[in-house]
């Protein structure tokens, strides 16, 4: 019998925002179990209502044959279950067994034992082999001693599941070998850990099974014996509904935006975000960029929407210098849906009428002289409504109360409503249903026959293989490959986003 | 249905306080149906008591909607006691030593007042330009020094050494605003200046773009507003309404002076009544008047009963807790009824 049981759990966020749809797991006493997806398929909502810091729309918890209902983090905490955050929650002037005893001092008539304390601490850096000093001064330590001192807190709370959220996105190579060999030795004194990540090589390295999921579902859970990375990226990404939408075949024109050359270095991290892009889109083509999430795309664009300022190089808009252009200036010569609907496309509390004047407010259309024209405004925004069949109460609805598709329409109609003839698309249909995202793709189709420059980041394949003309492969903010679409197989360009060359 | 919900919300909290303030008073032996007659009568009972209200209401609705404006554009700004003061001994000096006719020197005075406080707020937006600094800490410990700045003015240089207290000369005679039977002229400035703004924040360019940014500043900047330039005009305007605040007191209130403690707490009532009224500022108009109508009927109260006036500021406290808490649990219970519809329609799917 298994030690943890999940069964049909639910969750939606106040006020619709569905995460989790009726998933089911469950962890064996002593086994690695990784849990697998795509940002925003589910898994830290799953483990959070596994450590009681998310409360379960509906659904059970059966851990060792009796059901509980997991409150808060310290009732996980009293029945075994303990979880590491990607954030760390240390106190930087304390020193590492201040830290580790923080929350649970042993106490002897009222007053902190620290002997037995430390002695405890000392007792599990041994045992699991930490390299771990107990006296020093936590703020000296590195990212990874830290996350080590993370972890042994929980074990000092005698957790028997411990839930490591992304361990290894703050670490180097070194330090994730260091980490999973002391993962497997918490293994072998029959602790359960459950490995959330989507670095997919880690995830066969270290697991016995592996849970993925894909939209708030659990697609399936396997054994980790004879899986290849290509099957379980296929399962992870999924086999959606392939539309074929029809694409008429024209030319593509002169070329409308031209990266040329373009790095971002950051300091902080003394590494470049983005090396030497070259690239360009022309006039009645959809440019396609594939990759890996945190690969460089945000960078792209946010150095093409003028939030950050490239290192070095140059963009070229309309044949038009804009690499010192503000956001303001740039934003009259080009369209642009950003990732996130909710806090940067949109203004929620708003109404929908004041959401789709933004922008185009720098134009004169909706306005005599500096005064708004309401009325104008009002028509323009019910035409929009109409014309995108956006499902609303009406314009002084706040987007708020719509659906993730009405909301995405609301942006999708704003933005392609403006003259511009280049468009920069982050993730256009991430999140959508089925037919949001038929209808937004053919939009998107329909802006390229009207000869507009199309520029498309997607982290869904599918997508980007329907609609683009060209795809550009980006991999640690290099673009490693140009490729024809009809020449090639998804298979080709997973293997370039991953950077594997053999087979 | 907006307008609906905000009405309701405010009639239900002004009732759930004055129920609260009743059981009170009779917890104290008073009796709560002579104090609430005093405070009404007192408050807008007769003509008289009416006029006094909206005089008492003038400087709450110029600091109210200063705050309101700038909480509703994504600014905080909180140095409205700072920006009055300034705005106050700039208008006690120049009506004490400038010589121009009546009417225009109303006028010039005022203005500078505003002016004043206008500057004032404009070295938080210097600050903010220059090194980027946190318009929040700034404005408020500018209260300090505008605190003490005026204080030195009135005690040392420009002290009248006939008054009680700290204080500067009165101004003169032909600069006090007029008063129409008890209403002055002022209440009628901080009413058209209300107005405008209003008008200003719905149909401007410019006052479009100062919303969206109270709404969701990354949104406004994606969709190329001026996010920054804006945040200074915000905090220039919000400061000239301070300023123009505090020199409206000084030439329309009763002491016609700067004096040590004229601020009282003009600057903190603006910013709870921005508070109250969710940035409203028509709804910062109506709340600052209601306040008004508290503070004077409160005195009357104190007159005829043995309930302190102090009781208001409990009264007070009551309303905006009530109001605003009201409103966030109206939308909190509102998600939470929709999430389990969603939960329900997921589970069927």
């Amino acid at each position: 019998m298994s030690y943890v049981e999940m069964k049909d759990i639910y969750k939606v966020y106040p006020p619709d925002v569905v995460a989790l749809r009726g998933v089911n797991l469950s962890l064996q006493r002593g086994e690695i179990h990784s849990i697998v997806g795509e940002n925003g398929a589910g898994k830290s909502t799953l483990m959070k209502v596994l450590y009681g810091l998310v409360k379960p729309s509906r659904g059970r918890i059966v851990i060792n044959g009796t059901e509980q209902y997991i409150t808060s983090p310290s009732k996980a905490i009293d029945l075994g279950i303990g979880m590491v955050h990607q954030e760390f929650m240390l106190i930087p002037s304390f020193r590492v067994y201040e830290n580790v005893m923080l929350g649970s001092e042993i106490t002897r008539a009222g007053f902190i034992n620290e002997e037995r304390a430390k002695q405890e601490i000392n007792r599990i850096i041994e045992k699991y082999g930490f390299k771990l000093d107990p006296e020093e001064v936590t703020s000296k330590l590195s990212v990874s001693a830290q996350q080590k001192i993370e972890i042994v807190k929980q074990l000092f709370r005698q957790v028997s599941v411990l839930i490591l959220d992304e361990p290894t996105a703050v670490l180097t190579p070194q330090e994730t070998k260091e980490l999973f060999d002391e993962v497997r030795q918490l293994k072998v004194s029959g602790k359960t850990i459950v490995f959330i990540s989507h670095k997919l090589d880690e995830v066969l390295e270290i697991s016995d099974r592996i849970t993925v999921m894909r939209k708030g579902q659990e697609v399936g859970t396997v054994n980790n014996k004879g899986i290849t990375k290509k099957e379980l990226a296929k399962m992870m990404v999924g086999r959606d509904v392939v539309f074929r939408l029809k694409k008429k075949s024209h030319p593509a024109r002169n070329v409308i935006f031209q990266a040329s050359d373009i790095s971002v270095f950051s300091k902080k991290l003394q590494k470049h975000l983005l090396k030497s892009i070259n690239m360009e889109v022309r006039s009645g083509e959809i440019v396609g960029i594939a990759g890996i999430e945190g690969n460089g795309q945000l960078e792209l664009v946010r150095v093409i929407t003028g939030f950050i300022k490239p290192s070095s190089g140059k963009i070229l808009l309309e044949s038009k210098d804009i690499t010192d252009l503000s956001t303001r200036k740039r934003r009259y010569l080009m369209s642009y849906v950003p990732q996130d609907r909710k806090y940067v496309a949109l203004a929620l509390k708003a109404s929908i009428l004041e959401n789709t004047v933004m922008t185009h407010h720098l134009g004169t259309d909706l306005f005599k002289g500096r005064i708004m024209n309401w009325r104008k405004a009002n028509s323009f925004a019910k035409k929009l409504i109409e014309e995108f069949d956006i499902l609303c109460r009406g314009v002084t609805e706040p987007p708020s109360a719509l659906s993730g598709g009405n909301q995405q329409k609301v942006v999708v109609a704003r933005e392609f409503s403006l003259n511009t003839n280049f468009i920069v698309l982050d993730q256009p249909t991430r999140g959508l249903d089925v037919g949001s995202t038929e209808y937004i793709r053919s939009l998107i189709l329909k802006m390229r026959d009207m000869g507009k420059a199309v520029l498309l980041i997607s982290a869904d394949l599918d997508e980007l293989m329907e609609l683009s003309d060209r795809i550009y492969v980006i991999r640690n903010g290099e673009i490693v490959a140009e490729i024809d679409p009809t020449q090639t197989d998804k298979e080709t360009i997973g293997r370039h986003m991953l950077g594997v060359h053999d087979t | 249905m907006k307008l609906l919900k905000r009405v309701t919300v405010s009639i239900a909290a002004i009732t759930i306080s004055f129920l609260i303030g009743f059981l009170f008073i009779k917890w104290q032996g008073n009796s709560p149906v002579q104090a609430f007659k005093a405070l009404y009568s007192y408050g807008i009972g007769s003509w008289f008591s009416f006029a006094s209200t909206l005089n008492a209401a003038t400087p709450l609705i110029l600091t109210g909607i200063s705050a309101a404006i700038a909480f509703g554009s994504g600014v905080v700004n909180l140095g409205q006691h700072g920006q009055f003061l300034m705005g106050a001994i700039v208008a006690a000096l120049l009506g004490a030593y400038l010589n121009l006719p009546g009417w225009l020197g109303i006028t010039v005075i005022v203005l500078c007042g505003g002016i004043a406080g206008a500057l004032w707020a404009g070295i938080a937006a210097l600050l903010k330009k220059l090194y980027s600094m946190d318009e929040f800490i700034s404005t408020l410990m500018l209260n300090f020094v505008s605190e003490y700045l005026t204080l030195y003015l009135a005690t040392y240089p420009f002290l009248d050494p006939k008054a009680y207290v700290p204080a500067t000369k009165v101004i003169q005679r032909s600069y006090f605003m007029h008063s129409f039977g008890m209403l002055n002229m002022s209440f009628l400035v901080a009413v058209v200046i209300a107005f405008l703004s209003y008008w200003f924040m719905r149909n401007l360019k410019i006052g479009y773009e100062f919303r969206m940014m109270g709404y969701n500043a990354v949104f406004a900047k994606t969709g190329g507003c001026a996010v920054e330039k804006n945040t200074h005009l915000v905090l220039l305007y919000t400061g000239f309404l301070s300023g123009l605040a505090g020199a409206l007191l000084i030439l329309g209130g009763t002491q016609h002076r700067f004096m040590k403690g004229i601020g009282a707490n003009f600057g903190w009532d603006g910013v709870m009544l921005a508070i109250i009224a969710d940035n409203g500022i028509l709804e910062t108009l109506f709340y600052a008047v209601f306040f008004g109508f508290l503070k004077t009927g409160g005195i009357g109260m104190e007159f005829e009963t043995s309930v302190p006036s102090e009781f208001i500021l409990v009264l007070q406290a009551v309303i905006v807790m009530i109001v605003v808490g009201s409103r966030s649990a109206i939308d909190y219970f509102g998600d939470r009824i929709r999430a389990r519809f969603t939960v329900r329609k997921v589970v069927t799917d």
